[in-house]
């Protein structure tokens, strides 16, 4: 988990993509208990409401649930649901973005493919 | 939410000196508080006046509900750290600490001795013979083991390494969540707090100038580099704070958020857009080139 | 706790200023005069004035420690009023204390016979015709007159800083001044002085509502007092 950074994203929003990230990746598995807003808050070194601003955007989305008096835990299924969202997100932030700077350089479509192609060879 | 400072018109003069001027700001409990700003800005003195070791000049000031002058029960639930704090010549810092714990209500001693040992503090030393980073870890110690509801730090790290002042927002960050309090951190090291920070007020030559969510203000600008022409175009209806140009490229930094529009234009265009942090944004904001005009940004 | 007592207990931390070193100072001052009544084999009257020391210092300390303790006081959030009450106190204590120890080293004086050696170091001249319980209360009113005019100079300073200053003594000296030229040209000093003989009784008395006002006048100036 990289650090929180001042680039102009509100926090909340970042520590909410790095519980996604580590749901998706598996550090955070499906029923699994989410460590507490102050544990963020001290990991990260970010003000503690902040934290909780990042966790309840997760609970309004159903990724997280909250157990009473016990804790925040990830939902059966958010591991799914997420993927499906970044999945449109990459198309939106990479695709798009890659074929704009590829027109620029006068990469065609196929060109273009083939470079993927290459990529993935690595 | 409970308010815990109520400032209303506040103005403090010193003969034809304006130095805090009409400024009005409103502090809800168990919230942190950056008031960020040049030196000089009037920071200081609107401390000094929350605290009632100044009077001002004219306007309202309520602090848990009263005046705070005079007044044991706000004064009981406060605690100021200042740079400019002065100890009796013969006090060593173990003095220092008794006396403060036996002032402050909330006050942890084990808390503090702990905190001692981090900050590496010569109890035994007498104040006077202290280094300025020395005296300024003096100020984190008793402004945290105090847990006064509410705790303002004026410059709290002159002379404090990288080190101490991580030290200094680790504990902080800890011992806020454990246990919540009011903390207003008045600091000019902006990059360094900015995470903290749950509510900012900006002061510029004595006058609020930003008073937002934190989160509310990342995002408030960004900044757009291009071929002159097609930045000029994209910025043409847009609020322009700062603009720099170097040969055929211009760099335009611009007020407000990004819509999704103006960032499909951009890219269009082989526009890059850029974010600004907190403390370019406050740099842009209180360098005197727009003269205090942007102060209704919301 | 109570702040007022929290402040008592910060000047105690001075103690040193407060109490032992001015009566190290007056007692080393009385050991060299006694070695020196003894050398000279209780010949003559030894007259000292050495008992000034103390009244002097407590002047000189209550100066200082005004200015040290004030702005410490403030900057910690006690009230002034707190500041105000813990360090009269402190200093009534201090006060009382001393003069009681004076009273009892001027009644060992005596019943020494001026320590065998005709040494008056606790006893002053006119002291030999008053009562010992009024011996007492001279020590007490002075002491106390002392520590409340350095108060009253502090506390002026701490409210109008160097121009309060600049203000009280040319006003001080202007009064002096004329008083002593009116004196002078009424040629009313040798009149002045016998009805002081006469009276110095009621002076020490006055002393004590003297010590009030300055008091009182400390404590509006401390309450408009500033710290930055």
């Amino acid at each position: 988990m990289g650090p929180i950074t001042d680039d102009g994203r509100p926090i909340f929003i970042q520590i909410a993509e790095k519980i996604e990230d580590d749901i998706i990746g598996g550090g955070l598995p499906e029923e699994s208990q989410v460590p507490s807003t102050n544990q963020f808050a001290s990991f990260y070194q970010i003000n503690p409401a902040t934290a909780a601003k990042g966790v309840n955007l997760l609970v309004d989305q159903g990724i997280l649930y909250k157990k009473r008096g016990i804790g925040m835990f990830v939902t059966s299924g958010a591991r799914e649901t997420l993927i499906e969202k970044r999945k449109e997100l990459f198309y939106e932030q990479y695709v798009i973005t890659m074929i704009h700077e590829a027109k620029k350089l006068g990469i065609t479509i196929d060109q273009l493919t083939n470079m993927v192609k290459r990529g993935d060879d690595l | 939410m409970n308010t815990v400072i109520e400032v209303h018109r506040l103005n403090k003069t010193y003969g034809k000196d304006t130095v805090v001027n009409d400024v009005s700001f409103v502090v809800e409990q168990d919230k942190i508080y950056g008031l960020l700003g040049r030196n000089g800005a009037g920071k200081t003195t609107i401390m000094h006046m929350i605290t009632a070791q100044l009077f001002p000049t004219s306007g309202e000031l309520k602090v848990f509900g009263e005046n705070p002058y005079e007044n044991n029960r706000v004064l009981r639930r406060m605690c100021f750290i200042k740079e400019s704090q002065k100890y009796p010549e013969s006090f060593r810092i173990i003095d220092v600490m008794e006396v403060a714990a036996s002032i402050y209500p909330n006050w942890d001693k084990d808390f503090a001795e702990q905190l001692i040992q981090e900050f590496r503090l010569p109890v035994k030393r007498r104040m006077k013979k202290l280094s300025r980073g020395m005296l300024s870890s003096v100020g984190v110690v008793i402004g945290l083991a105090s847990r006064a509801p509410l705790t303002i730090f004026d410059e709290p790290y002159l002379g404090l390494d990288a080190v101490a002042r991580n030290l200094f927002y680790e504990r902080l960050i800890e011992d806020y969540a454990e246990h919540p309090r009011t903390v207003i951190l008045s600091t000019h090291l902006i990059d360094e707090v900015s995470n903290i920070l749950e509510h900012v007020f900006v002061i510029d030559n004595g006058k609020i100038l930003i008073d937002e969510e934190a989160d509310d203000l990342r995002g408030k600008a960004y900044t757009a580099v291009g071929s002159s022409a097609n930045v000029s175009a994209f910025a043409a209806d847009k609020k322009i704070i700062q603009q720099e140009s170097v040969g055929g490229l211009m760099s335009a930094t611009v007020l407000g958020h990004l819509e999704n529009s103006a960032r499909r234009q951009a890219e269009a265009q082989g526009i890059e857009l850029a974010p600004v942090s907190l403390q370019q944004l406050i740099i842009h904001l209180t360098n005197g080139k727009t003269n205090g005009k942007v102060a209704e940004i919301g | 706790m109570n702040r007022t007592a929290s402040i008592m207990k910060m000047h105690w931390r001075d103690r040193w200023i407060w109490i032992y070193t001015p009566w190290m100072i007056l007692l080393f001052s009385f050991a060299v005069n006694l070695i020196i009544g003894f050398l000279a084999g209780g010949q003559e009257n030894i007259y000292t004035g050495g008992i000034l020391s103390i009244f002097v210092w407590i002047f000189v300390c209550t100066l200082i420690i005004q200015g040290q303790t004030f702005p410490f006081a403030l900057g910690m959030n006690i009230r002034r009023t707190d500041y105000f009450v813990g360090t009269i106190v402190m200093g009534l204590l201090v006060s009382a204390g001393s003069a009681v120890i004076l009273f009892l080293l001027s009644i060992m004086e005596k019943m020494t016979d001026s320590w065998g050696v005709n040494l008056y170091f606790f006893n002053i001249p006119f002291m030999n015709h008053i009562s010992p319980l009024a011996r007492f209360g001279i020590y007490f009113v002075v002491m106390v007159h002392v520590f409340f005019l350095g108060f009253i100079i502090s506390s002026i300073y701490r409210r109008y800083r160097k121009t309060g200053m600049t203000v009280f003594f040319l006003a001080l000296f202007l009064i002096s001044s004329i008083v002593s030229m009116a004196l002078t040209y009424y040629s009313l000093w040798g009149d002045l002085f016998s009805w002081i003989a006469h009276h110095y009784m009621e002076l020490f008395i006055w002393l004590a509502p003297l010590s009030i006002i300055y008091a009182l006048l400390s404590y509006v100036l401390l309450r408009r007092a500033t710290v930055s």
